[in-house]
């Protein structure tokens, strides 16, 4: 028994031991046991990144922040929400929904570069007032360019056709047009309902565009553009976090950088609310121009909705100030006895404001309109400085592109455009507007389709020639459509009848042979009548520099 | 707006030119017939797909046709065997005649040219297939003119070369070669037996070995018969070639093709120019550019 216990104590040492000492080296050397590298990836918090946020805020567009904004910081940089807005908010990334989220609870949530957030209202309560008047339809717009696209446009413009015409893009986009709806009753009830565009886009749709059929040479030059967020960049340091750069102690937190317990942040309700109409966008009558011809110019009198195209960019800083000359008047007078007293704007108070840094009296400060500190005051000035020269400097770089831009042609498929690729210059934009026609030609099954001449099939012969060179030269881009198929078609089984051959009246008479290859008459000479002829040797010496 | 329409390939194509660049339409030859049900319909109609109703069944065609088959386990028919359309049936020519009329876009203008390629080529196709087609294209609204498959190569690939040279389309069932000057074809003649049965071997490496044996006898055949036509004489040395087909973009052909060359007794230097591979296009451009011809020439006519 104590041989036993002795042997399996001997066993047990020998086992820690080799456990201890599992690699030991030929030469001795204590060997350590090999330990697993864990890595912690650490997403780079320093590159800048342009988020989306629409619906129930007060200013919705796409911003700019310096580092990965949270979803607080950008509701905060919208100037809040509207008394509209619920607590539910979607988050469209890769241009799907891929989160729910409530507020308060997800206010620190990271947001990444291209996210696009989105505010859903409140549903409508029985009694509640109903808004007077075109408020407009707030949409976005993805796959345009790199960065979510907030726009409003007028209810009876809100159809995908309509956008899409406005957008200067070809009819054939619509199809690859695909849509989030904003989540209603019907669409609950009827999930299959998802599927398909809506006729009429419903106010915090988005729209997502496939770049491949986009022609970005189209769009209009004033969409919305990126707008800087004036709101400081929070102190991480200030916050006590370790950081590894700043190898500050964690536990070393001084008085001065001490943080407040943190407050909630106020959820505007509709019991809580004032009567206060959401601040509208500002109008842009002044920069419509005239082939936007469908939409009406908004000085017409519908003040809170502006149509495409859309705004320039403007600060927040000047939005306010705006806000501020447009008070409304304490008194309702007479002539406002026909609009009811919430249409009226009011501008937002600095209790509504969400500006909390983190720093203890800030905002108290704000509330009462107290100066900043001195620190504070640089920190905003510079930062705002520094987005305003980098918006200037892009702005500078685009227009010096724009004024000398040359564009490689990428050429159709073939073989021997890799080896001479050609360089041209933009030509100024021919003003020949895409004809609308219809993808389904005509109903009957052996009715000829009407043969309308458009406008914009009339091209002049130089045009043409120009247009002919490049094709001989390979240099036209191509792009792909679907075929234009009838719908509910009927095949008969016997034969269907020999229609009556067409004949052209007016001065051409009836055309004859009309199956024939223009080149096959061999036997009457290997060369075609002049008129085929002069065409291709203007082009041919074009293509050669003047020689035959 | 002029259009060009390729129908000898396994893909029916068109291609127009609108503004400043090309709209192109494509579909798969091929049709399907399922039977016909509530549930079929209803499905059809939510992933809107195309079909046609002939007695108890459905018709799928183009694309839809190759993708539903696989999923309903119907087969796919080919429109073009051993390279000619397959008239014989009504519902294969209302098939045709829909699917050419989904590539043709509505015209803007009243005689506005349609050239187009024929499967069988212009000396193979029978005259009822050729009056056929011409009559869905003129039904359309257009003027149907009918070219080869060389020309349309020439006219697509030869345009650096002042559009002259030797234009050759490399089919499955047969060979199309023209001599080209300026956009004008002097001359074409077809060598029947392409490189299908090539295509029919067992591995890649095999087959681009089968495809050389049967290039070198084509070009030798072209060659033979290009000594005994004098057309080719206009043509200033050397002489640019363009090759294309669908076989071409086989692995392992094109660099195949060059070689196979070299072994024919050709009565001209051959410039050696590089193969177009992705040739999906060539020809269908081709038969832009003969289209687009044809309307500047009747543009630039006085007016009578």
């Amino acid at each position: 028994m104590r041989r036993q216990t002795a042997a399996m104590l001997g066993i047990a040492l020998g086992m820690v031991a080799a456990g201890a000492t599992p690699f030991a080296s030929a030469q001795g050397q204590p060997a350590r046991r090999p330990q697993s590298k864990i890595l912690v990836y650490q997403p780079p918090t320093d590159q800048p990144a342009v988020v989306g946020v629409m619906g129930q805020v007060q200013q919705p567009g796409t911003y700019q922040f310096a580092s990965a904004p949270t979803l607080e910081r950008v509701i905060a940089a919208a100037d809040g929400f509207t008394p509209t807005a619920s607590s539910m908010v979607r988050l469209v990334r890769n241009q799907r929904v891929a989160q729910r989220m409530t507020l308060p609870a997800s206010a620190q949530e990271k947001l990444q570069p291209g996210d696009l957030v989105i505010v859903d209202p409140q549903p409508l309560r029985s009694g509640a007032a109903v808004p007077a008047g075109d408020q407009g339809v707030q949409l976005a717009f993805l796959g345009i360019h790199d960065r979510p696209l907030i726009v409003r446009v007028k209810s009876h413009e809100a159809k995908p056709q309509i956008v899409v015409q406005m957008l200067g893009q070809p009819a054939e986009v619509l199809s690859s047009l695909r849509g989030i709806s904003p989540p209603t009753r019907e669409l609950e009830a009827n999930p299959a309902a998802r599927n398909g565009m809506p006729a009429t886009l419903a106010d915090g749709t988005v729209l997502i565009f496939d770049r491949q059929r986009m022609l970005p040479g189209e769009l209009p030059d004033n969409l919305p553009k990126i707008l800087p967020c004036s709101l400081p960049e929070p102190d991480i340091g200030a916050y006590g976090i370790h950081n590894a750069l700043d190898e500050r102690p964690r536990t070393e937190i001084s008085e001065r950088d001490r943080i407040p317990p943190a407050e909630p942040i106020p959820f505007p309700t509709s019991e809580s609310s004032r009567e206060i109409a959401p601040t509208p966008l500002p109008q842009f009558s002044d920069q419509v121009p005239a082939t936007f011809s469908s939409s009406e110019r908004s000085g017409a009198g519908s003040a809170p909705v502006s149509t495409l195209p859309f705004s320039g960019s403007t600060t927040i800083a000047a939005r306010r100030s705006r806000l501020t000359e447009s008070a409304p008047p304490e008194k309702s007078s007479a002539a406002d006895a026909k609009e009811p007293s919430w249409h009226k704007v009011a501008p937002p108070t600095d209790d509504d404001l969400l500006i909390d840094d983190g720093k203890p009296g800030a905002r108290r400060a704000a509330a009462k309109g107290a100066p900043f500190s001195v620190w504070q005051m640089l920190a905003i000035v510079s930062c705002a400085g520094l987005l305003v020269g980098v918006g200037l400097a892009v702005r500078a770089s685009q227009q010096r592109e724009r004024s000398e831009k040359t564009i490689d042609v990428v050429p159709a498929q073939s073989g021997q455009a890799a080896i001479f690729p050609v360089r041209q210059r933009i030509e100024p934009k021919a003003t020949i507007p895409a004809p609308h026609i219809p993808l389904q030609s005509f109903a009957a099954s052996a009715a000829p389709p009407t043969i309308a001449a458009t406008a914009a099939a009339s091209e002049s012969l130089e045009i043409r020639q120009a247009r002919f060179l490049q094709l001989l030269k390979n240099e036209l881009p191509m792009m792909e459509e679907p075929l234009a198929l009838r719908p509910g078609m009927l095949f008969k089984p016997a034969s269907p009848p020999k229609p009556v051959r067409r004949t052209d009246s007016g001065a051409a008479s009836e055309r004859q042979s009309l199956i024939d290859a223009p080149h096959s008459r061999l036997a009457s000479g290997p060369h075609l009548p002049i008129g085929v002829q002069a065409p291709v040797e203007r082009a041919l010496r074009q293509l050669q520099g003047g020689r035959s | 707006m002029t259009v060009g329409l390729d129908l000898s390939g396994s893909r029916f194509r068109s291609l127009r030119r609108q503004g400043s660049r090309l709209v192109a339409r494509a579909c798969r030859s091929v049709y399907a017939v399922v039977l016909d049900s509530p549930a079929r319909r209803a499905l059809f109609a939510a992933q809107h797909v195309p079909f046609a109703e002939f007695g108890s069944n459905l018709i799928l065609f183009g694309d839809a046709a190759e993708e539903w088959s696989t999923r309903l386990r119907v087969s796919a028919i080919p429109l073009v065997v051993n390279g000619r359309l397959q008239l014989d049936d009504a519902v294969i020519r209302q098939v045709i005649t829909a699917l050419i009329e989904g590539l043709l876009p509505v015209p803007e203008l009243r005689e506005t040219d349609c050239c187009l390629t024929l499967p069988g080529g212009l000396d193979q196709t029978a005259p009822a297939a050729v009056e056929f087609v011409a009559h869905v294209v003129r039904n359309f609204g257009y003027i149907p003119r009918i070219a080869s498959g060389s020309l349309a190569v020439g006219l697509s690939e030869l345009s650096l070369f002042g559009v002259s040279g030797l234009g050759i389309h490399l089919g499955e069932n047969r060979c199309e070669f023209s001599v080209l000057r300026q956009g004008l074809e002097l001359t074409r003649f077809e060598i029947p037996g392409g490189l299908g049965p090539a295509m029919s071997a067992a591995s890649a490496e095999s087959k681009a070995a089968d495809a050389e044996t049967l290039l070198r006898e084509i070009f030798a055949t072209a060659a033979f018969e290009l000594n005994r036509r004098a057309e080719w004489k206009a043509l200033a040395p050397p002489v640019a070639v363009a090759i294309s087909g669908e076989l071409t973009a086989f692995p392992g052909l094109a660099e195949r093709i060059p070689i196979s060359m070299q072994h024919a007794s050709w009565p001209f230097a051959v410039r050696t120019i590089p193969i177009a591979t992705e040739c999906e296009w060539t020809v269908c451009r081709g038969c832009l550019i003969q289209a687009e011809l044809e309307q500047l020439a009747q543009l630039s006519r006085p007016a009578a």
